[in-house]
């Protein structure tokens, strides 16, 4: 789902976005926030993502993480900001 | 009386505006909005005279905003209190309601109007008070003393735009005055009385869906500049709490932001402009939450917030 779908707001740790298709609005941690938007801007398994974004904060990815970062893009899917593809 | 070229209400004589409520209607502005108004039920023109005499007379020939209408209907049967039905262009949006509560049962009908008609502006569910050319909002859910404090306010030197509606066209952050009877429930009729005394305030309508309901006359320099919209300088979320010390803290702007964007009555309705308008809204403004229990504490905190920025 391309990121051009969503417009952003970030106040500090804080973040709003607004998704087009759905009209809906959500309040995201900065952690989520940057979730999404590496998920937007290119596809990626949960595995990639846990690393990626442990990596952009300068941690590496443990089990809990990775199923914390997976629990948070089953939700986004829930949520219809991301898509889920077969691989 | 003329106001705007247009005579206003109290120009006319009791007589006079009963005869033409009750007869072919008469046009009356409320802020944007040209309302259309022909209702016949006995006993109300004079109290609707008394507490709309501030507000212009438009004439028939144009397109107005809505054509309310609302009269008695009769029962058959024995013993049935008297009934009134409104009708908002010839339909009626919900059952009949009792006679005695005509007041408040047309008051509600023209909120009702104004929440569903106007998708074109943003409109929050706040207050929204001006002071030194910058508009104070009060967005609250029903029973956080939201109107009680904003008809504090508007006695206090703060020009009333609306106990109710927070109207702002999306794209900007000026504030249109929607300036309208103020309705004080239950406690707060005396609570207001006793703050101030030179208020106007309607009859106590008992036994209504919200209890004992009186509307507070919005001072007549509110009226009279609801032409002039006021650019948003704070939002600050007021919350009535019995034996409460008074608390003003700072809120987080994207708490500010859900908070605000939730209360609304059509953000979603507007999509990406709503985002983008309570983004710029709260970009632009310092917002606060506000716990009071003692009225005039309330209204001197606010008032300091807003000469603070002045000075």
């Amino acid at each position: 789902m391309p990121a051009s779908l969503c417009c952003w707001v970030q106040w500090g740790d804080d973040c709003v976005v607004y998704h087009h298709p759905s009209g809906k609005t959500h309040f995201l941690n900065a952690g989520a926030a940057l979730l999404l938007r590496e998920v937007l801007v290119e596809p990626k398994d949960s595995l990639t993502a846990a690393d990626e974004l442990a990596g952009a904060q300068g941690a590496s990815a443990d089990g809990r993480f990775r199923e914390y970062v997976d629990q948070m893009l089953r939700r986004f899917d829930e949520l219809g900001l991301v898509d889920r593809v077969a691989t | 009386m003329m106001r705007d070229g247009h005579a206003v209400v109290g120009s006319l004589t009791t007589e006079e505006f009963g005869a033409r409520l009750e007869g072919g209607g008469l046009g009356i502005r409320v802020g944007p909005f040209d309302l259309h108004l022909r209702i016949r039920v006995s006993g109300l023109a004079p109290r609707l005279r008394e507490l709309y005499c501030d507000y212009p007379l438009i004439d028939d020939e144009r397109v107005f905003s809505c054509r309310v209408t609302m009269h008695e209907v009769r029962s058959l049967r024995r013993g049935k209190a008297s009934m009134v039905r409104l009708l908002v262009d010839g339909r009626a949006p919900h059952e009949d309601m009792p006679a005695q509560h005509a007041l408040a049962v047309l008051e509600w009908g023209l909120n009702l109007v104004t929440a569903m008609r106007h998708q074109g502006y943003l409109m929050l569910h706040s207050a929204v008070v001006e002071r030194g050319g910058r508009a104070l909002l009060l967005p609250a859910a029903p029973g956080h003393g939201k109107t009680t404090l904003c008809a504090a306010l508007a006695h206090r030197g703060w020009r009333l735009l609306s106990d109710e509606f927070g109207l702002v066209r999306p794209g900007t952050t000026q504030f249109l005055p929607v300036p309208r009877l103020m309705p004080l429930k239950n406690e707060s009729i005396a609570v207001i009385r006793a703050f101030a005394r030179d208020a106007v305030i309607g009859p106590e309508i008992a036994g209504t869906r919200k209890g004992t309901v009186a509307h507070v006359r919005p001072p007549g320099d509110c009226v009279t500049r609801a032409q002039e919209s006021a650019r948003a300088g704070w939002v600050v979320f007021p919350r009535w709490v019995a034996g409460a010390s008074l608390v003003r803290e700072p809120v987080a702007k994207a708490q500010a932001f859900m908070r605000l964007a939730t209360n609304a009555f059509n953000y979603e309705v507007l999509g990406a402009p709503g985002f983008e308008t309570v983004r710029q809204l709260v970009q632009e403004t310092a917002s606060f939450r506000l716990v009071y229990s003692d009225l005039a504490e309330a209204v001197d905190a606010l008032t300091a917030l807003a000469d603070d920025l002045a000075g």
